[in-house]
This record gives structure tokens, C-alpha cells and sequence, in this order.
């Protein structure tokens, strides 16, 4: 009798376990929601958990009525309906602590359990990271132990426990062919907010920034080579070029993006898949220079890779470099923008560039007044530090003559300026250099402290040729990583070299694993997109579903498992349609609008004579009624006069309470 | 319309046993339900454990059974230097005849009232126990019949008491029922120390019916039908025992048989012909409490609770 259950007296222990369980699900809102939208729920819901003892003290309908006009009024204000994420999530919050408050049924119980599975999927609206994910499983487990506590199949714990956990493990089935085949969208639902943009490599370089970005470790991109990995001077990962400048800023091309005729794929000796954290930029990260362009995407003229749109999630994409190859164009254009210099020169800068050129004897060709400049900045007392301090209106000639303490922007940044005031074709590179391998993983890591900005040079006859300064200034910056930790403000900059001691070489083993079973979570989970999903079912032969088509086909297997599972559930009950536990279900019906409770497990007789003591003055109909279900239900034969006779004294039965009791 | 569910006949057998019932409470006050269990397993047949401290009325009890049933009884004290003969009878060589005289022992009557049976040794136990099961006892190379009805009701002292044999699970399942008497509600208690001798209200019992007429209930009790319905409950009854993690071990299956005539038997007394839920609810505890073996807690509270964990058909 289903419908007993859902009327039976809350069971105080379980609801607070609820209340407890919604307490800890609701917690990572904290991060997302305004605290007072928070602070209803977490009121509301101690208000609950006190009414378990104190019963008198649960609100009354205009007390609801009030309090739910005052939190529609507390979302509006505190969150507003313009991010519609928000506000929905915050109207769910609320109305759960309201929902709470009304709780004086076991169908309530179960109205607030569905209420906490849509709880859970709110949060993975704001994140979809693995800890969390395993958080709310927990919590997914937990509300349907409840669930299942609820239906009281057994009362022991343990029990419910694993029987919960067999039906989830019966559920995954269906769960995994949803996954792999709900159709799904190619942007995500929710866009991820701009303040969620992740700082990362711009397509702007001033110089006279302090190294910010160079001091964090947040992730920029993952890569997992497939065969050899590169040598670490072939580790430049290539991002936008600059051309343009005025001293201080330096920016790229005015002129719209121009993109190269894809090469289509090409054999490349590099091959790998690289994993980019959402940056909010077109950039993708290719190894100097991507040779195979992986689909939908593009190269522009100065060999930088970018997305089709800006990337507000996870994107994974397969490329291949080839280290050995040079970009061999350079149109007039480009020329020209290779020699432009800032409007103000420095006669020292123009000076120095003149003296380069001239030691170097060597006319127009590049290399060797490279070469030159390089040797100034290693035989001058440069220094490589992260907090060189500002520099003033002319930087470069600062730099270079006076302060000579700079990271990789200082010493790119003036190294192309020299160059180009001694007439070689110079331009800038953004990008990252390095990154930590993870051999638990078995790929790479960049994160932003690897950032990098370095310069390339036209040789003629072999192309745009990479130069970089810093790496003649601190080579170690290009064979170890920046130690952020100990890289204190102001001082020298520490690399880090090799392990140094036990802890160290357990501390790093945990964060590869960690960092491998992250990656790990967003290929194969988060990162199962529209694309991976249709090739997938390319391969499963259901390439020409799409959308609409595939939403239906799915639409109608799922309903037909469904009648297929309801059929065989209903298949062993020996009567089908009988009619007598539905009169006698109408019976019940009426004992409980009259007040009396009535549960699963209490025979007719049990239940009669209970209703008899509340009801005397009914006592005899009420024991005709038991007499003649007994027989019916529990007899040798059933006679149809009798059930019509049963049929009729339910109809006929009136339940008064008796008045001299009162 | 026809609503006569219940045939007189049966009815009537129902009117006496509760007369039975009555006359009982009179001597054995406050005790209705403990009575009626009593009751329920001699007309199913099996054999009745009563456990308790001694002085709450034990032996008055089967006393009253005896009494009011018309059987003849006959009691053992158990103790722990008793052999089996002692229970069964020896064979005596007469010699005026030249041949061997099997002396019956106390076991031979209709209602045997075994005191203190966990004071004997397991070998005299299982004597008892085995001419219980068999309804007969060997002797000499010669099987002689117990009489007819024949009904043991055995009385134990709570297991922790110094110098005794408790009875092992597989021996307790021979007998159909455990019930405890315990202390008595104090107003039961006072019309007890009010009222009259209980040896002399036992002397003056009447009689409500014989041995033969016993029988007749007895088979009466194998007519009252069990509903496939009932069956299936019965079944999730025992389902739920074996999947409960509270018991080592479930009901068997020759536990379930005892459920249902105990069950049966219960109905008979109702004056019904039909087995209903409540039937075989009211008997549960006491069917069960000695089979179940639990780790701890009270079995009858245990069993109370999962009998409200199992939907009635």
C-alpha cells in the first residue's frame, strides 16, 4: 500500500538527517550565491530542525505566506534577475528553506529529497571540477538512502545503505548511454561569467609590468606527446606576435587577423594533444611551429593557432610541430612594420644599435648583430628578476643603460628595439616557455608562471629565426622552471633544479597525480563535446542522428524500456485487476479522512477494531465490513454477493465522531 | 444478503475454547494473552516452553490445562542426577511370571509437566525430547505408544542460573512455543494474594471437555484454510528474518510449518476457518523467540518490529 506510507508520521531522525544532508549539500554555494540568500536557507532550515522537537513552533500558512513574499523579495534585491543562473539558483535555495518549513508529511519528505537532486545539479552550474563531482555523488547517495529509509523497506541502516547502492549500480547502465548519447550543445548552457576568465597571455605586451603573471601557478595548458617528446630548447610554445611599438607598449598588427591557407594535415616529427584551460581568448598554444592544423582552427600570418571563438571552457585539440621550420614570408607590410621603431629613439639606444651593427661587420646580414647583441647583454651586468621596478617615459634606453634588471619582457622588448635600429627585421613573440613534465600522467604541464616573451629576427634565405635574449642572460630560466615559492619580490630569481629531498619528491609526486587525475576528469567527462560525441557515434554507425533525430530515437527507447520494465514488473502478481484491494484501499481512504492512522503492516482486523474504539457508535458496520473482507480475502471462495455486500457497506459508511466523547 | 461467514459448527468450537479460556483466567489472573498461546499450542499439537523464574505460576498453569481439558497429567522434577529411565519407565523382571514387566514411566500420560528441565543432563533431556518428536519410546527392543493426546509442557529457569544445561537450538526447536509469564500487573497481583487457594480452586476446576474431544479440535485445526495470499506472507515473514542482520541465522523452513498451524490453531480459537495476518502476528514472538537466535536486545521486541516492517497482503 503505497499510499499508506506516504501518510505515515514523520520519523524526526530521519528528517533531521535530511536537514543535515541538505545543510552540507547546500555549502559550496557559498561560493557562488549572495550570503543572505544563504542565510534564509540555513535559518529556515534550523528552524526546521527545532520544530522536531518543539512542534508548536512550526509556522503557520500566513507566516509562510510572509516569509516566502520576503525571500522573492530577498533574491530580487540581493541578486537581481539579470544573470538568470543566479537568480534561478537563488529561488531554488529559497524555496528549499520554505519547503522545509511546510514539512509535516512523509510525501513532503520525498518532495524535499527531489528538491535536493535539483540542488545538486545547481552547483554544477558554477563548477565542474572532480572533487566537487565526488562531493555531491556522496550527497546523491546519501539523499537517496533517505529516500529509500523513507519507503522503509528495512529499517536497518546498513541495509539501505546497500541496497541504495545496488539500485545507483543498476542505474549506471542507463546513466553511462544517456551520457554518451543526450544530445548535447556546443557552447555550454550557462556561459561562463567574465569575471571567471582566467588571466592569461593577452595580445598586449607593455613594458614596465611588473611579473605578475610569471608568479602564478595556475594551469595555462596541458600537452601529452604522442612518440618523442622536444628537446628543452625546442620547448616555445607559440602565441600572438607583436609588431607595433611606441617604446612601452607593444601590440600586433593593426590589420585584421589574415589567416594562412591551412597546409592541410602534414606529417609533423612533434605530434601531441594539448588540454587549454578557459583563457577567454582565441590563442591556442602550438609548439614553434604547428605544421598540422588540428580542425577548426586556424593559423594567421605569423604562425599563432587560434580558436574559432573565445574559449569560455576546456578546449582539447591534436597538433603537430615541426621545430625545424621557419615562417619564409615577409611581405612589404610586414617589412616595414619589422623595421618601425618608436617615434622618440634614444641617441644612446640608436648609439649602441649603430656599434652592434658595426662589431659585427657583417652588413646586412642578421644573425652575427644578433649574435652581438646577445653577447652586450651577457658581458653588461644584467640581471633576470621578476620585480625590475618601474621604468620611466623612455624604457628601453632605461633598461638597457641603467637599470638592466628585467624578465623576459624587458629583455625581448629591447632586444627587438635594437635590432631594428640596426636595421635587421625584428618581431616579438608571446607565448610560454618550458613546463613540468608529469610522468605520472605521462604529459606536460604549463602553467602561467611559464609565460614567456622572446623575438624572432629575419635571416634571409632561412626566415623568421628565433632569438632568445633572456636565455643569454639566464639560460636557466630555459632549462628549469621558476621557483614561485622562493622567489621572493625584489630579489634574484631561484630556479628550481633538481629534487631536494624526500618531501619535495613526494609533495611533486602528489600534485602530478592529482594533476592526472584532473586532466583525466575533463577529457573524458567535462570535454565529451557535441564533436566527440558524433564521432563517437560515426563509429557506432548512428553518424546521420543529429539533434531533433537524436533526442527523438532516444525519446522513444527510453519509453519503450520503461513500458518494457513496467511490464515485467507487473507480471507476476497472480490477479491482475482485482478488485477487492481497491474497495478496500477506498476503505482506508475514508478511515484516514476521519483521522485515523493507519499503516502497512496491520491486518483488517487490527485496523477495525482500532477505527472501532475512535468510532464506537460505527462499531457494527465496521465489523460486518471486516468480517466480510476476511472472508473475501483470506476465505476459500469468493462469493460475489458478498463482494457486492462489502462494496456497499464501504459505500454506506459514515464515520461521525461521538459526541459524549468530546 | 448473505453475510454468515463463519459456520456454526466452528463457532461453536471457538465458544468452548474460549470457555476454556475463561475458567483459566480465573485461577492464572492477568494473563490472558500468555493463556491463550498455551492453548493455541496444544490444539496445534506441538509442545509448550515456558520460561521463567520460578514462583509466577508455571506449574498452576499446567495444572489448569490439565484440568480443564480433561487429560491426565503427570509432572517431573528434573534434576541432575536423573537418568532416562527415570522419564521413560524400566522393564523389571517378575519373577512369579519368569519374565520382564515394563513399569511406565511418567512420561506415559497426556499431559506431561516436565519442571526445570534444563536441570537434567543433555542425555535425560534428549529422552524427553526424542519421545516428544516420536510420540513413543523404545525400550527393551520394544516401541510402545505414548497416549493419546499427548502434550509436553516443559518449565526452564532462565539460562544464567548456576547448574544448568540449557537446552540447544536444535532441542528447542521440538517444542512449537516459548512463552514467559513473568511478574503480575499489581492488581492482578493483589486479587492473586486475596483470593482464594489456587490448590484448592484447582480442585474444584471442571472439567470443559476430554482427551477425545481435544482430538476432534485438533484435527478441527487442520480444516482452517490458509489463503495463497497468507502463504506469501507467511513467506516474507520468513524472507525477512533470514535477510535481518539482528539474527545469525533465519527461520527454517519446518519453523515456517509451525508458524502456520500454530497460526491455524489461534484462528480455531477466534471460531474462524480461515487464517488472517493477525493470526499468524499474534503467534510470531513466541514461534519464533526460541528459534532466532539474536546478539543481543530482546527477541520479542525484535520480532514486534519486524513484523511492522512487512505490508500485510
Amino acid at each position: 500500500m503505497r499510499d499508506a506510507l506516504s501518510m505515515l508520521p514523520i520519523p524526526g531522525r530521519l528528517l533531521g538527517v535530511l536537514l543535515v544532508l541538505l545543510a552540507a549539500l547546500m555549502a559550496p554555494h557559498a561560493l557562488n550565491l549572495n550570503p543572505s540568500v544563504l542565510a534564509f536557507f540555513y535559518i529556515a532550515s534550523a528552524w526546521r530542525m527545532l520544530v522536531i522537537w518543539r512542534p508548536q513552533w512550526m509556522p503557520g500558512r500566513w507566516t509562510l505566506l510572509l516569509l516566502m513574499i520576503a525571500a522573492l523579495a530577498l533574491v530580487v534585491f540581493s541578486t537581481g534577475v539579470a544573470d538568470g543562473r543566479l537568480a534561478g539558483t537563488a529561488l531554488l535555495v529559497v524555496m528549499l528553506g520554505l519547503k522545509l518549513l511546510e514539512i509535516r508529511a512523509r510525501r513532503d519528505i520525498q518532495v524535499t529529497v527531489f528538491l535536493g537532486y535539483f540542488l545538486v545539479m545547481t552547483q554544477f552550474l558554477y563548477d565542474q571540477s572532480l572533487a566537487l563531482a565526488i562531493y555531491l555523488f556522496v550527497g546523491v547517495l546519501a539523499l537517496t538512502v533517505i529516500q529509500v529509509g523513507l519507503n522503509r523497506v528495512h529499517a536497518d541502516m546498513r541495509v539501505q545503505v546497500r541496497k541504495t547502492a545496488g539500485m545507483l549500480i543498476a542505474a549506471l547502465p542507463m546513466a553511462s548511454v544517456m551520457f554518451l548519447l543526450f544530445p548535447r550543445l556546443d557552447s555550454p548552457l550557462w556561459a561562463i561569467s567574465s569575471s571567471a576568465a582566467v588571466t592569461g597571455i593577452g595580445d598586449e605586451m607593455s613594458l614596465g609590468d611588473i611579473g605578475e603573471l610569471t608568479q602564478s601557478d595556475a594551469v595555462a595548458f596541458r600537452v601529452r606527446f604522442f612518440g618523442p617528446q622536444p628537446e628543452p630548447t625546442q620547448r616555445y610554445w607559440r602565441g600572438p606576435v607583436l609588431w607595433r611599438t611606441d617604446g612601452r607598449h607593444w601590440s600586433p598588427d593593426i590589420r585584421p587577423i589574415r589567416y594562412t591557407q591551412p597546409a592541410g594535415r602534414r606529417a609533423a616529427p612533434l605530434s601531441y594533444e594539448t588540454t587549454l584551460e578557459p583563457s577567454g581568448e582565441r590563442w591556442l598554444f602550438g609548439l614553434d611551429m604547428v605544421v598540422d592544423i588540428p580542425p577548426n582552427t586556424r593559423v594567421d600570418a605569423n604562425g599563432a593557432l587560434l580558436a574559432a571563438e573565445r574559449l569560455n571552457k576546456r578546449f582539447t585539440y591534436r597538433a603537430g610541430s615541426d621545430p625545424e621550420m621557419h615562417a619564409t614570408t615577409l611581405g612589404s607590410h610586414e617589412h616595414a612594420l619589422a623595421l618601425q621603431l618608436p617615434e622618440r629613439l634614444s641617441p644612446r639606444v640608436q648609439r649602441l644599435a649603430a656599434q652592434l651593427r658595426g662589431d659585427a661587420r657583417a652588413g646586412d646580414d642578421a644573425m652575427p648583430i644578433a649574435l652581438q647583441a646577445l653577447k652586450y647583454f651577457r658581458e653588461n651586468p644584467f640581471v633576470y628578476t621578476l620585480s625590475p621596478g618601474t621604468l620611466g617615459s623612455d624604457p628601453v634606453d632605461e633598461f638597457l643603460f641603467e637599470t638592466r634588471r628585467g624578465f623576459c619582457e624587458h629583455y625581448a622588448g629591447s632586444f627587438v628595439t635594437l635590432m631594428r635600429a640596426a636595421g635587421v627585421p625584428a618581431r616579438l613573440v608571446l607565448g610560454y616557455q618550458g613546463g613540468e613534465y608529469n610522468p605520472r600522467a605521462g604529459h606536460w604541464v604549463v602553467r602561467q608562471s611559464d609565460a614567456h616573451a622572446w623575438s624572432e629576427v629575419w635571416v634571409a634565405g632561412q626566415g623568421w629565426t628565433r632569438v632568445d635574449p633572456t636565455a643569454a642572460i639566464a639560460p636557466e630560466r630555459i632549462e628549469h622552471r621558476i621557483d614561485t615559492v622562493r622567489s621572493q619580490a625584489g630579489a634574484q630569481v631561484v630556479f628550481q633544479a633538481a629534487p631536494d629531498g624526500v618531501l619535495s619528491d613526494l609533495l611533486r609526486n602528489a600534485v602530478w597525480i592529482a594533476d592526472a587525475v584532473d586532466l583525466g576528469w575533463h577529457r573524458w567527462v567535462i570535454g565529451f563535446s557535441a564533436e566527440r560525441q558524433s564521432s563517437l557515434l560515426q563509429t557506432l554507425g548512428l553518424g546521420n542522428l543529429r539533434g531533433l533525430g537524436l533526442a527523438i530515437a532516444l525519446l522513444i527507447g527510453a519509453t519503450l524500456a520503461a513500458a518494457l520494465a513496467y511490464l515485467i514488473a507487473r507480471l507476476p502478481k497472480p490477479i491482475v485487476n482485482d478488485p477487492l484491494p481497491r474497495m478496500w484501499n477506498r476503505f482506508i481512504d475514508k478511515l484516514r479522512r476521519a483521522g485515523i492512522t493507519v499503516h502497512g503492516w496491520q491486518g483488517a482486523d487490527t485496523v477495525c477494531s482500532t477505527a472501532m474504539q475512535r468510532y464506537p457508535a460505527a462499531s457494527d458496520q465496521l465489523v460486518a465490513i471486516n468480517r466480510l473482507y476476511v472472508q473475501l480475502r483470506y476465505g476459500r471462495r469468493r462469493d460475489p454477493r458478498q463482494m457486492q455486500a462489502l462494496r456497499h457497506r464501504i459505500r454506506v459508511l459514515r464515520l461521525r465522531p461521538a459526541r459524549q466523547a468530546r | 444478503m448473505q453475510e454468515a461467514v463463519i459456520d456454526s459448527a466452528t463457532a461453536r468450537d471457538g465458544a468452548v475454547l474460549r470457555r476454556v479460556l475463561q475458567d483459566a483466567g480465573r485461577l492464572i489472573v492477568g494473563k490472558p494473552r500468555e493463556l491463550r498461546l498455551a492453548l493455541c499450542c496444544v490444539l496445534a499439537g506441538g509442545h509448550l516452553l515456558i520460561e521463567d523464574v520460578p514462583g509466577v505460576g508455571k506449574t498452576t498453569l499446567a495444572h489448569v490445562l490439565a484440568r480443564l481439558l480433561g487429560l491426565d497429567f503427570q509432572r517431573v522434577q528434573f534434576t541432575a542426577d536423573m537418568l532416562p529411565a527415570d522419564i521413560l519407565g524400566v522393564s523389571i523382571y517378575d519373577r512369579g511370571e519368569g519374565r520382564f514387566h515394563f513399569h511406565p514411566g511418567p512420561v506415559f500420560a497426556q499431559l506431561v509437566l516436565a519442571d526445570e528441565i534444563n536441570r537434567a543432563t543433555p542425555k535425560t533431556q534428549s529422552a524427553l525430547l526424542e519421545a516428544m518428536e516420536e510420540r513413543q519410546v523404545t525400550a527393551d527392543g520394544e516401541t510402545r505408544a505414548l497416549p493419546e493426546p499427548f502434550f509436553v509442557v516443559a518449565t526452564q529457569n532462565p539460562r544464567h542460573q548456576i547448574g544448568t544445561f540449557g537446552l540447544p537450538e536444535s532441542q528447542l526447536d521440538r517444542f512449537l512455543m516459548r512463552i514467559s509469564l513473568g511478574y503480575p500487573e499489581p492488581e492482578a497481583e493483589r486479587e492473586l494474594l486475596a483470593g482464594a487457594d489456587r490448590r484448592v480452586m484447582l480442585r474444584d476446576l471442571k472439567p470443559r471437555i476430554d482427551g477425545a474431544a481435544l482430538m476432534a479440535l485438533q484435527a478441527q485445526v487442520d480444516e482452517v484454510h490458509v489463503a495463497d495470499i497468507m502463504l506469501d506472507y507467511v513467506q516474507s515473514l520468513l524472507a525477512a528474518t533470514r535477510n535481518s542482520p539482528r539474527w545469525e541465522l533465519g527461520l527454517s523452513p519446518r519453523a515456517g510449518l509451525a508458524l502456520l498451524r500454530a497460526a491455524r490453531a489461534w484462528a480455531l480459537i477466534d471460531g474462524r476457518l480461515l487464517v488472517v495476518p493477525e493470526d499468524v502476528q499474534a503467534v510470531l514472538p513466541s514461534v519464533a523467540g526460541h528459534r532466532l537466535v539474536n546478539l543481543d536486545g530482546d527477541n520479542t521486541e525484535l520480532i514486534t518490529d519486524l513484523i511492522q516492517t512487512v505490508t500485510v497482503p
